[in-house]
């Protein structure tokens, strides 16, 4: 069985993985030029090292309420079909190494779907660690 | 020296000789490198750039002089019936306040080869700004031609008066 990293970030009190292979940094909030016309969840672009890059808050996109921002608000710069994208999350916890067999494929919750955007859940002991699929999240 | 200069910026250069007549050189850059001329203007706290060569004219407008077509606010400018469009509402800019303006600062400008007035709050002035594009992410938004970078590391969008929906 493989393994893989994952870089964890919290949203509210909800963990969430992604594949650190997708993910190129992560910086301190900055400031956000708004663009007009697109969806509420994008805030808008902003100058990391002089190319531009647009931000969504990961929060919006995945349906939790707003929250102000606190000094532990990053921001991931993820790459997504090869072009970088940031999310605001609330903060960012660490990288694990996650082996293949502590990941479960779940397609319901309950009675409820999940959203098309969850590839996996992983169980480590006391933590449930969401693991999210960008290319589906970000389609 | 001078090919390897332009490629390593992704352009081209081609060279046509006609003989007794002389040699043609033409250098090709992609727009993204492109630095234009462009106005810099202000709605609300928001910075946006007007490239130059869309621009025809600076005017400032009373709000008397403004008379309603079918509803739709327009000038009249040397006998020319010119729509105006208030770029902070078509921009959804928060905080713009312009309505207790007596007097517009109104930035004609060509869309193919109509005129529109766009009404800003405030100008900055003319700046050469580097184009970069826009994300692949946000390819579908219209009316941008890409953004750029401002002198304090600020954002600031450039408008596309072609694919604007004025």
């Amino acid at each position: 069985m493989g393994q893989e990293y994952y870089m964890i970030f919290k949203i509210g009190d909800e963990e969430y993985g992604v594949d650190i292979n997708d993910t190129v940094s992560i910086i301190t909030m900055t400031q956000i030029t708004r663009v007009p016309k697109t969806p509420s969840y994008i805030k808008g672009v902003i100058n990391l090292r002089g190319e531009i890059v647009p931000i969504m808050n990961m929060r919006e996109r995945i349906g939790f309420p707003i929250v102000e921002e606190t000094e532990d608000t990053r921001i991931i710069i993820f790459k997504v079909k090869e072009a970088p994208i940031g999310g605001i999350v609330d903060s960012v916890t660490e990288v694990i190494e996650l082996p293949n067999e502590h990941i479960k494929n779940i397609s319901e919750l309950g009675t409820e779907k999940v959203a098309n955007y969850i590839c996996g859940i992983a169980n480590l002991g006391e933590r449930v660690i969401t693991l999210i699929d960008l290319e589906k999240l970000i389609a | 020296m001078v090919k390897t200069k332009i490629e390593s910026l992704g352009g081209v250069i081609e060279v046509e000789t006609k003989k007794d007549l002389g040699s043609k050189f033409i250098i090709r850059f992609p727009l993204t490198l492109a630095i234009i001329q462009a106005l810099m203007v202000e709605l609300g706290t928001e910075k946006y750039a007007i490239p130059l060569s869309s621009t025809k004219e600076i005017i400032t407008v009373k709000t008397e002089d403004i008379k309603l077509v079918q509803k739709k606010e327009t000038i009249i400018v040397r006998d020319q019936v010119i729509p105006l469009i208030r770029l902070a509402k078509l921009l959804d800019v928060p905080d713009s306040h312009l309505d207790n303006n007596k007097k517009l600062t109104v930035v004609i400008v060509k869309k193919g080869d109509k005129l529109f007035g766009l009404v800003v709050d405030n100008l900055i002035g003319q700046h050469e700004i580097v184009i970069k594009p826009m994300s692949k992410h946000l390819a579908d938004i219209k009316g941008f031609v890409g953004a750029t970078i401002l002198g304090d590391g600020q954002v600031a969008l450039i408008l596309d008066t072609n694919t604007l929906s004025l």
